[in-house]
């Protein structure tokens, strides 16, 4: 290839031009304030499933706090995400680059990806909301702040609570556990205390790894060790794996299934398995009520900015609870400096401030404080019958199960 | 290799030298320099995003020495990074020894577990040493998930490096022993390549018949070979655990050996200026993968934001096939051409 005079002068010309594209600031219109939430959640990893929900939800949560409640207090609410394959070390580089871009609070997806985040952000001054969380982020209390929904080994206690109390049989209940074999389905075993002193049997505990489509093996052993009921701790799609095999061993209908609530998607599950999942008992750590205001508000947000039948999927509780957490946070923080000074350190300041923080019901009050990063503290008990998510049980208290 | 015009070596000393100019030393001066100043310019962001590749660095290179030079496939060399990571973790958290003690330990370490996971290599190649190295990707990251000592599934937290009483706690003054330990990395990898170890490497990669012909022991050589790439991923490994702070399991998967085994694809395999090339190249392409994906989604929402991350994927594997397709000797051979284009411009002798 010859390179004439003429074309690299042309070549000359074009570095410059790029030079000073990329130095000069963009002549935009004067915005009005922004107030950025970063989020990171796996879109590429083992629980990619649950990630695309929180991505759709997100962007219309975010317009219906913009465009319908007016945004924060005068503030537009700008919604930053990155995918981080559920990896700590990509959660860390989105983490980088949202601060980079302002963020005053980052949501997270999984306990891990707030575990290794918490050194950084506390550097960083920026308080972290995890949508899931183990004891050990969350304990000793520090910048890891769980909204909604409570702990894994704490839902698992609300499952053993109901078991007691819907228990009539002679003998103590037996129940079986299996699960992924990571700390989403391993953390039941956290539980051992409470399963003990509730004089519950566990006769087998099974873990397999995520990738696992073949469940037979615990349930076979479940069937064997005559459990009077078995615990599943995984997520979608593997719940349906479990509720096929189920069915093809016999096993669904004869020895009651119950799901954890928090990572498995009740109408994703729904939607694939169909009849399988008909009498499935999930524990799920909010109030689902139609009822309840803060359902009743969810979806009309959804319908109002949508435009489309609104959906409550059970798992778009985490979004809304982590965005109405962070949102108030931001409100009080702005309350308290002025909506141009908020930082992350006021909205961590402001998060230790939740004192019975009214989420519509959706959870019990959630108050925050100095020693207590927990959100949640309640679960409750739901049935698929006809296809319906049915309430089966109140609101079951649970402890905080300490690491 | 082409040299620069005029450039000619009398001894062999000179022939093999890697810098022949005073404007090449010029030019590598003033590159370490610059990576030197580098934290005092650039923003958290980059430096972290340097300080992922120094690490990813280290390891992928390993994984030349024992793929590009030896030709022995390994797509486990994320489960050796995590050997590295537990054992430097353990080495620090439980034994308390010093940070700068535990990195070439766990080194070692893992590079002794690397000799027995090479052991197959001595009966089996090709496909099935693959399959071999997948076996063993598995196994140790099942082992490592269930022992109490390392914590199980839950992970295990890591203390910060420290130096007497400085810690090196932000990500600037880690990007220091990063850059410190990758150009040591770095200098070793490429010497072991210039002298005889690594010529019989190459042999053994040419045609392993033949060379056990010639006279090279290849089962010597394949171990060296195995134990060498083990500890640049025990190393890199370390310094992973002491920077994120936080281990886990499910870090260290398959899909990563898979990426670091595309990393040399893509840079060239054979190539120690190749595997700069190709990690720089996959790591910058997956930062701003990272970056665009929501922007793009937010252009089209009907499509919705998971697909767009999900191109990321496609990008990284369409990369690895193009390069396969059209310039299989990598970005390396690319720059090759460029410097030999450049140096006989306008004419060619």
């Amino acid at each position: 290839m010859r390179i004439t005079r003429n074309s690299r002068w042309l070549m000359l010309l074009l570095a410059v031009t790029l030079l000073l594209i990329s130095v000069t600031p963009a002549c935009t219109p004067k915005q009005a304030k922004t107030i950025k939430i970063g989020q990171t959640m796996d879109l590429t990893g083992p629980i990619a499933a649950s990630g695309k929900i929180l991505v759709e939800d997100g962007q219309w949560i975010t317009k219906y706090i913009n465009d319908v409640k007016g945004g924060l207090d005068g503030a537009k609410l700008e919604w930053l995400w990155a995918d981080d394959a559920f990896s700590p070390p990509r959660t860390i580089s989105a983490f980088q680059r949202m601060k980079e871009d302002g963020i005053v609070v980052i949501i997270v997806q999984n306990s891990t990806s707030a575990l290794a985040l918490t050194p950084i952000a506390e550097r960083a001054q920026v308080p972290i909301i995890s949508m899931n969380a183990e004891p050990s982020s969350l304990y000793p209390p520090g910048w890891v702040y769980l909204a909604f929904p409570t702990a894994n080994a704490d839902l698992f206690v609300g499952a053993l609570t109901f078991i007691k109390q819907n228990w009539k049989g002679d003998q103590p209940p037996k129940i079986a556990i299996m699960g992924w074999d990571n700390s989403l389905g391993r953390s039941t075993l956290n539980a051992k205390k409470y399963w003990e002193d509730l004089g519950i049997q566990v006769v087998t505990q099974d873990f397999l790894p995520p990738t696992a489509v073949d469940w037979s093996t615990p349930l076979v052993k479940a069937r064997d060790a005559k459990a009077d009921f078995i615990f599943v701790s995984n997520s979608h799609p593997a719940s349906e794996f479990v509720l096929r095999d189920a069915e093809r061993l016999g096993i669904r209908g004869k020895i009651p299934i119950i799901m954890n609530g928090i990572s498995v998607q009740i109408d994703d599950s729904i939607d694939a398995a169909g009849a399988l999942t008909e009498g499935i008992y999930w524990i799920i750590p909010w109030n689902l009520s139609p009822d309840t205001a803060g359902i009743k508000e969810f979806m009309e947000a959804q319908q109002k900015v949508t435009g489309k039948e609104p959906r409550l999927r059970s798992s778009s509780m985490h979004v809304w609870g982590a965005l109405n957490v962070a949102t108030e946070a931001i409100k009080r923080a702005s309350k308290n400096v002025g909506v141009d000074k908020v930082t992350g350190a006021e909205v961590k300041k402001a998060l230790d401030s939740f004192k019975d923080f009214d989420t519509g019901g959706i959870t019990p009050p959630i108050t925050y404080g100095t020693d207590n990063r927990r959100g949640g503290s309640a679960v409750w008990a739901y049935q698929v019958k006809n296809g319906r998510v049915t309430p089966v049980s109140k609101q079951i208290t649970v402890p905080f199960v300490k690491p | 290799m082409h040299l620069p015009s005029g450039t000619y070596s009398d001894s062999y000393q000179k022939d093999m030298a890697v810098i022949h100019t005073r404007w090449q030393w010029f030019l590598f001066i003033a590159f370490l320099l610059a990576l030197f100043l580098f934290p005092l310019f650039g923003t958290t962001s980059l430096v972290h995003l340097l300080n992922s590749i120094g690490i990813t660095l280290i390891a992928v290179l390993g994984l030349q020495i024992l793929t590009g030079y030896t030709g022995q496939i390994s797509l486990g060399h994320s489960a050796f990074i995590a050997l590295g990571a537990y054992s430097s973790a353990m080495l620090s958290a439980k034994l308390g020894l010093p940070f700068f003690l535990s990195l070439p330990l766990s080194g070692l370490t893992t590079a002794v577990a690397g000799l027995l996971i090479g052991l197959p290599s001595l009966r089996i190649k090709g496909f099935y040493l693959a399959m071999a190295t997948i076996a063993s990707q598995f196994i140790i990251i099942f082992i490592i998930g269930h022992l109490k000592i390392t914590g199980g599934p839950y992970g295990m937290s890591v203390p910060q490096a420290k130096l007497g009483s400085f810690i090196f706690a932000s990500e600037r003054s880690y990007y220091y022993i990063v850059l410190i330990v990758g150009i040591i990395m770095t200098f070793v990898a490429l010497n072991i390549t210039r002298t005889r170890v690594g010529r019989a490497l190459i042999a053994i990669r040419d045609n392993d018949l033949a060379a056990e012909l010639l006279g090279i022991n290849i089962f010597y050589y394949k171990l060296l070979s195995f134990f060498v790439a083990s500890f640049f991923a025990g190393i890199a490994g370390s310094l992973q655990a002491h920077y994120i702070t936080v281990i886990h399991p499910e870090q260290f998967n398959l899909t990563d050996s898979i990426w670091y085994l595309g990393m040399i694809i893509v840079g060239g395999m054979g190539s120690i200026t190749g595997t700069v090339f190709g990690v720089g190249f996959m790591m910058i392409l997956r930062e701003l993968v990272d970056i665009a994906s929501p922007i793009v989604a937010s252009s089209f929402p009907a499509i919705g934001g998971s697909a767009f991350a999900a191109l990321g994927q496609i990008v990284f594997g369409l990369v690895i096939v193009l390069f396969l397709i059209f310039e299989p000797r990598g970005l390396y051979h690319r720059w090759e051409m460029f410097k030999a284009y450049y140096r006989l411009h306008p004419f060619s002798y």
